[in-house]
């Protein structure tokens, strides 16, 4: 089991880079309880027979495993969402792409924790692929409201790689300074 | 606490590249590949990573290059992960936590020694007889 909401959602985007997707975009947008996620893509998508598969636990594409008899990403996010009695959605079209969205109340008492925003993305953003990862994520709570925006592309342009220590180690800590800014909106409004 | 720029990260990653003089230029051949699949999302190879870049820029490594690959088969030992380094046989270590990650990066990174409790797959015997040397 997927001890966050973070490992659910690079479980999710990582789905979405196997697709061969060239952009995705991930919006994690937080007011006071409610959480939304949405994982976009212009990966190769799914028909509606592969779109109910995907949801089986017992199934796989087959690209990722050939000897793979369990595909586990989104059956063990619609789990959670069904646990916490949120809201999940799954549309594709095959050769469009693939849209992954849930909501869920994080004061739910099944409500796993949103985990390591800062790592989960410097790792998704450091996987090795080709395609563009966008990540929004706002937070609103009480009436204050902040938001930022990260694209790989910029990170990947200032840096070089996104693969040696030193790098990462940067990617992190520019994660760390947007991310403290929305905890500043958290505390202040507490 | 403000949010940093694109443009202060550069100046930053500029920064910090004067900053280093000496450097083992070997470093930059050594390799630690984490197994970032499902099996090891569940197991913790989030943390691991982090501790990865943590130890590795406290001992001055940093030019080793740390990628991600997806599961590697061993998902009953996750998290794994691969290493090779120069003079060295490429190595998976399993049920790798941040401890044994710390010890990784001392024993076979920097004094070229297996941590061979950890080891699930392994190059030849005769090579695991000598402790890896």
């Amino acid at each position: 089991m997927h001890a966050s909401i973070c490992d659910l959602l690079a479980d999710i985007v990582q789905n979405s880079i196997e697709a061969d997707a060239s952009l995705i975009r991930i919006s994690f947008i937080q007011t006071d309880d409610m959480l939304s996620v949405e994982v976009l893509d212009n990966g190769r998508g799914m028909d509606e027979k592969q779109q109910i598969k995907a949801l089986d636990p017992f199934y796989t594409d087959g690209h990722k495993h050939a000897a793979r008899k369990v595909g586990l990403g989104l059956p063990f996010l619609k789990q959670m969402v069904d646990l916490t009695e949120g809201i999940f959605s799954l549309r594709s079209e095959k050769g469009k792409g693939t849209d992954v969205s849930f909501t869920i109340d994080l004061s739910h008492i099944d409500a796993p924790p949103v985990g390591d925003i800062v790592m989960t993305l410097t790792g998704l953003f450091s996987y090795p692929s080709e395609s563009e990862i966008i990540f929004r994520r706002v937070f609103a709570r009480g009436g204050e409201h902040d938001e930022y925006e990260v694209e790989k592309s910029g990170l990947l342009e200032v840096l070089g790689d996104l693969n040696t220590v030193g790098n990462l180690l940067l990617v992190k800590e520019y994660m760390q300074s947007q991310e403290a800014a929305v905890e500043d909106v958290h505390h202040r409004v507490r | 606490m403000a949010k940093m720029t694109l443009q202060e990260l550069r100046k930053l990653r500029d920064s910090k590249k004067t900053e280093i003089q000496k450097r083992d230029l070997s470093d930059k051949e050594t390799q630690i590949i984490v197994g970032m699949g499902t099996c090891g999302i569940a197991a913790g190879a989030k943390e691991v990573l982090d501790t990865f870049l943590t130890q590795l820029e406290v001992h001055n490594l940093n030019s080793v290059v740390v990628t991600q690959t997806g599961c590697m088969g061993l998902c009953y030992v996750e998290p794994t992960i691969e290493v090779i380094a120069p003079g060295m046989p490429s190595v998976i270590y399993g049920k790798v936590d941040p401890e044994v990650a710390k010890k990784i990066v001392e024993e076979h990174i920097i004094h070229k020694r297996m941590v061979s409790e950890h080891v699930f797959d392994r190059p030849s015997v005769d090579i695991i007889k000598d402790g890896g040397k």
